[in-house]
């Protein structure tokens, strides 16, 4: 039987036993180590902005030291301004990781592919893991693997909708095509479209919206974490056959008379 | 003239980042500067902001 305890996340070398990636946006800092702990995560999501007048609390204060940061890149709007990001996250002393975000437009918050395969291309030169969030394009993720980046993260749907796996069907084509692992990004709002990621193959989920946003923050990490390794076991096992017609599942002969 | 983070703060022209973190009260153990589009590495906090810098002084906050 398949064995989960055996089955790892690698990024770049590093590996993780978890596969849900969680951001940290729109929680109160009080509840964010908890549902860390409680969706069992290993990588975390910040974002980097000026620093506010007075304030002296930070959110490192509250993630376990064991974690490994992922600082995005949000607010870049181009190639450049998120190499510059990326360069100012990486002094703050968290490690060399780094999620890509390149994002024009305001409305749909959709990354801009074109800039993201530069930008890639320049951190992973710079000696970054890069995790690009994308639209997912084969032609792009052919290109972002080409640029050095650790995995392809495409979106499921727009950032903050909790409308899933809108992108389903071309997901799959990067799960089929791309060596790298696939990490589904973004609009993921249920523990069932996690768990529906994880059964087609994406090597781990990323969520923010969906349990920050959620009735109970702690309970949703539980679920979502429950889910997506219910999701991975379901893919490793290998789901059975879909079919057009019925098939007995008990046996067609030997009935009483 | 001197920006920092958008703002006027001539005041600080011939002060250091250390400084300036400590008035504002703000961690320097939390802070990544970049003076004119280079950063600032850490162990030079105590260098002197000049007329006519400008600076951004970030942390990490939440984040998807």
């Amino acid at each position: 039987m398949m064995d989960i305890n055996d089955d790892f996340l690698e990024l770049s070398g590093h590996k993780f036993s978890s596969r849900f990636i969680l951001g940290s946006g729109k929680f109160s800092l009080s509840l964010l180590e908890a549902a860390i702990k409680d969706a069992k995560a290993q990588i975390v999501t910040l974002a980097l902005r000026r620093v506010n007048d007075g304030g002296s609390e930070n959110i490192l204060d509250f993630i376990p030291k064991d974690i490994t940061i992922l600082p995005n890149t949000s607010g870049a709007r181009n190639a450049d301004e998120a190499v510059r990001i990326a360069k100012l996250a990486r002094e703050l002393g968290c490690g060399d990781f780094v999620k890509v975000e390149c994002i024009k437009d305001s409305r749909y918050l959709l990354p801009d592919n074109y800039e993201t395969i530069k930008a890639t291309e320049k951190l992973a030169n710079l000696g970054f893991v890069v995790m690009p969030y994308m639209y997912p394009d084969l032609n792009v993720a052919r290109d972002l693997v080409n640029a050095g980046a650790a995995c392809v993260m495409p979106l499921g749907a727009p950032i903050g909708t909790n409308k899933g796996l809108a992108t389903r069907e071309f997901i799959k084509i990067l799960i089929d095509e791309i060596d790298l692992p696939v990490i589904v990004d973004a609009g993921i709002g249920s523990p069932s479209q996690a768990c529906e990621a994880m059964q087609m193959g994406c090597a781990a989920v990323m969520a923010n919206t969906a349990i920050a946003t959620s009735g109970d923050v702690r309970a949703m990490a539980k679920a979502f974490a429950l889910s997506i390794e219910a999701g991975r076991l379901a893919y490793l096992a290998g789901l059975g056959e879909v079919s057009e017609i019925a098939r007995a599942s008990s046996p067609l002969s030997g009935f009483l008379e | 003239m001197l920006i920092i983070n958008g703002k006027d703060e001539s005041a600080f022209i011939g002060k250091s980042v250390d400084e300036f973190a400590c008035q504002k009260g703000f961690n320097k153990e939390y802070m990544a500067v970049e003076i004119n589009g280079e950063i600032l590495p850490r162990d030079k906090f105590d260098s002197k902001f000049n007329d006519g810098d400008r600076v951004e002084i970030v942390c990490f906050v939440g984040g998807g």
